[in-house]
């Protein structure tokens, strides 16, 4: 049996299973029947092995150098290292969808694992029908309208080989992966959110909402770092975000998501904001299905540009789906969503519904500007682009508010503002101005100041958190504070997690509005052994070299660094920038080398190199501030998050006998 | 309602719709030809517009050791001269079509950025480097 025929069995029995796993989940919930729920549930893992047969399969096809698989023909190619072949499933449309798909699959069979724990028997039939229905819609799309395993009558020897950027860094190994684990992952909070709805229990989906949702977030948060990681290794224009279509397409679910997060808090413990809790989970799942049509469809034009074609109507479609079913179902129980309690804007809830607020609010406008060159075209013809200026210039104030209430929110107590939180909030806004202040006589700009000014402040906030915390906990029960530390980690994980991931978005706010404003880039033709002085370094050219690799050259511009000043210490020693030369790409790709120091990242690119002597080569230097810190607050973030998801036997419990209004 | 939540949200939504709208007209990039350039000058002086076009044939001066790049953009009726700093891309060649990002200065365009795309589809190399061409002229550099 061949790959191809292998693959499109495998997708046609993952087909007949989703609607299977449908139909058994809409009688379970029609005739309350536990039988027909077991039957839905056995579906579930039949469904995620058609799919994973399908994936491998294609792999196989790929590993194979099966070229009758049109998709192979397409995107591989014989001189491919092994691990450009294993990520290549996911270099174009059709096997990004099998990916996607797959990864549906795999979440859909942990849920209907966890249904007899999680779910009870009124709402697994529905939490699991939307699974599936979510899956038949995938698997649709693949099976009669971009199916991967569409064959080719004559197969050429060889193929194309991925698409070059991809080919350039490590990283694509893993953000693409990342983000659809996110992406995908949220449609499981979707998929209780409707279930709740339908069988109008509102306040028990939000405890196993809120873990499904983390671990969506988590992903999607790693992707995001990931991605602008990969652009500033790959790309070599030396930034790691331009508020690309493509890239607010996955910042505006994470904004909505972020947001949920936040106020289902309150549900958990107040059982307030039921209906913003239902809106935030639906929006977010809707800006994942959103973000596909917009990278997808072509409307939008962005560097990313991905294959078009009628794919995009047809996610169009399923977006306005998502919508009408989450909304219409709001709309129908909002009668019996009113909350019984009042929000004080100075307590802990007020801050976090402020907050959430804040994230709704960024992602609006991430949105409206995206789409605003649609409605320019559509209104009066003019072709226009939204610059990267608009979205700076509006996320600045809403960063800065969110970062103040970050600080605030976790200080203040519930329900009510007493003594000692005036006292904490007076030591942070103390911070707040030294920190400022000491940029400002640092000569850093108003920008900068206030980043560090809010980092501090932010910084105050869990030091005071964490030392009042553990002095109560050893005066009361008389221990060390250093077992009072370790006790409190241990038992309320939930709260020192969020502290991390605090302290993490923090530091990212001052590393981003550092690297944003202190960047310095020259360009420079240089002869050999030619000296060359910039910014605190001497770069001396030596002699370009070739380099023979399976899938690509290389034309490298070996540079000699000494570092000169104090600033640039840790700078010196060799560079390779180099241009890669890929057969299926006109164009050489540069693969900057980026050598990073705790204040410094120095970053050389080789733009142009003398073709006929090799005696002169173009060298780009870019030196940005902080950059490692942005990365190193991505892994903060992530860590803090697995630190929250770790299962928690007395965090658990707690969570299980919260109050339910 | 009461009246401090009222008076609380139109604050909220004015000072919402000045940071988008007021934000978003100051920062719309026009794609523009040369022709539309012409027929509205005032229109875009001084502001941030993208130019697109094919580069003129023979029109193209770079110079390796300033770094600066000089031509001709043209859509077959109207030609704007096109200064820029910085080595051109590689897919940058006569007859190419070019999209260039900056302003008008004069009867001159500056430009800040070259763009090029991204593309996932590619095509086999035309009027690219063989892989064969390429290694002759690294091997003669040595």
């Amino acid at each position: 049996m061949s790959a191809g025929l292998l693959g499109g069995v495998s997708l046609l029995a993952s087909l007949f299973f989703s609607v299977l796993g449908l139909a058994f989940s809409g009688l379970a919930y029609r005739f309350r029947d536990t039988r027909y729920l077991e039957a839905a549930k056995r579906a579930a893992p039949l469904v995620f092995a058609g799919l994973a047969a399908a994936f491998l399969a294609l792999e196989w096809a790929l590993i194979t150098h099966d070229f009758s698989v049109k998709y192979v023909a397409l995107h591989h190619s014989v001189k491919d290292p092994l691990w450009v072949t294993l990520v290549t499933p996911w270099a174009a449309l059709e096997g990004s969808i099998l990916l996607w798909a797959t990864l549906q699959s795999l979440y859909t069979w942990l849920v209907s694992r966890a249904a007899g724990k999680q779910l009870d028997v009124w709402r697994a039939p529905i939490a699991l029908a939307t699974l599936f229905g979510i899956q038949v819609f995938f698997v649709s799309v693949m099976v009669f309208m971009v199916n991967p395993f569409t064959a080719v009558a004559q197969p050429p020897l060889d193929g194309n080989g991925p698409n070059p950027l991809l080919q350039n860094h490590w990283m694509m190994a893993v953000h693409p992966v990342l983000m659809y684990l996110g992406f995908v992952g949220l449609s499981v909070p979707f998929a209780y959110a409707v279930s709740s709805m339908v069988v109008r229990r509102y306040q028990s989906w939000v405890h196993e909402t809120r873990f499904w949702t983390l671990v969506a977030w988590g992903f999607l948060t790693a992707a995001i770092f990931a991605g602008g990681w990969w652009s500033y290794e790959v790309l070599g224009w030396g930034g790691y975000w331009a508020f690309d279509p493509v890239e607010n397409a996955s910042i505006i679910p994470w904004f909505l998501a972020t947001a949920f997060l936040h106020t289902v808090q309150v549900q958990e413990r107040r059982g307030l904001f039921k209906a913003w809790n239902f809106s935030f989970i639906t929006l977010a799942f809707a800006a994942t299905v959103f973000g596909t049509f917009l990278t997808r469809s072509g409307v939008i034009q962005s560097v990313h540009a991905f294959a078009s074609g009628p794919i995009g109507v047809v996610f169009l479609g399923f977006l306005l789906l998502v919508l009408i079913v989450g909304f219409g179902l709001l709309s129908k129980v909002s009668a019996e969503l009113k909350d019984a309690g009042e929000i004080r804007f100075n307590s802990r809830e007020g801050a976090l519904l402020g907050g959430a607020l804040l994230f709704g609010t960024f992602a609006f406008v991430i949105l409206v500007g995206t789409l605003w060159p649609l409605v320019v075209e559509a209104a009066s013809g003019a072709k226009v682009s939204v610059g990267a200026p608009f979205f700076f210039q509006v996320s600045i104030p809403l960063g800065v508010a969110l970062l103040l209430l970050m600080g605030a929110g976790p200080v203040l107590p519930w329900r009510n503002a007493g003594t000692q939180v005036r006292r904490n909030l007076f030591y942070m806004g103390l911070s707040l101005g030294l920190g400022t202040g000491a940029g400002l006589a640092l000569g850093l700009s108003l920008g900068v100041s206030l980043a560090l000014g809010l980092f501090l402040y932010n910084l105050a906030a869990v030091a005071l958190m964490f030392s009042q915390g553990i002095a109560e906990r050893g005066t009361s029960l008389k221990i060390s504070a250093l077992q009072a530390f370790l006790e409190l980690a241990a038992t309320n994980k939930r709260r020192f997690g969020s502290h991390v991931v605090h302290v993490g978005v923090a530091l990212a706010g001052l590393a981003i509005a550092v690297s944003q404003t202190y960047r310095i880039e020259s360009e420079k033709t240089l002869r050999l052994s030619e000296v060359w002085n910039v910014a605190g370094l001497e770069v001396r050219l030596l002699p370009l070299t070739l380099q023979e690799e399976s899938n690509r050259q290389a034309i490298i511009a070996p540079l000699k660094v000494r570092s000169t000043s104090r600033l640039s210490w840790g700078a010196g020693g060799s560079y390779q920038p180099r241009l890669n030369f890929y057969p299926s790409s006109r164009t050489p790709l540069a693969a900057p080398h980026v050598r990073y120091s705790l204040f410094n990242d120095y970053y050389f690119v080789l733009q142009e190199f003398d073709r006929d002597k090799g005696a002169w080569a173009t060298i780009r230097l870019i030196v940005t501030p902080m950059v490692l810190w942005l990365w190193i607050s991505g892994a903060l973030i992530a860590l803090g998050t697995l630190y929250l998801l770790l299962p928690n036997a007395a965090g658990f419990k707690k969570g299980a006998t919260a109050p339910s209004a | 309602m009461k009246p401090k939540h009222l008076f609380g949200i139109v604050v909220v939504v004015a000072a919402l719709g000045y940071l988008i709208f007021g934000g978003l007209g100051r920062n719309l990039v026009y794609f523009i030809t040369p022709s539309e350039y012409f027929q509205d000058q005032a229109r875009y002086q001084s502001r941030l517009v993208r130019l697109g076009g094919l580069v003129k044939a023979g029109s193209v001066q770079y110079n390796k050791e300033t770094l600066a790049l000089r031509f001709v953009i043209t859509d077959g009726v109207r030609e704007i001269p096109v200064s820029h700093s910085g080595t051109p891309p590689a897919l940058f060649k006569e007859n190419q079509g070019v999209v260039v990002e900056g302003r008008f200065n004069g009867e001159e365009f500056k430009g800040q950025e070259l763009l090029v795309k991204h593309s996932e589809d590619y095509k086999a190399p035309g009027a690219g480097y063989s892989p064969e061409q390429l290694k002759k002229i690294i091997q003669e550099t040595k």
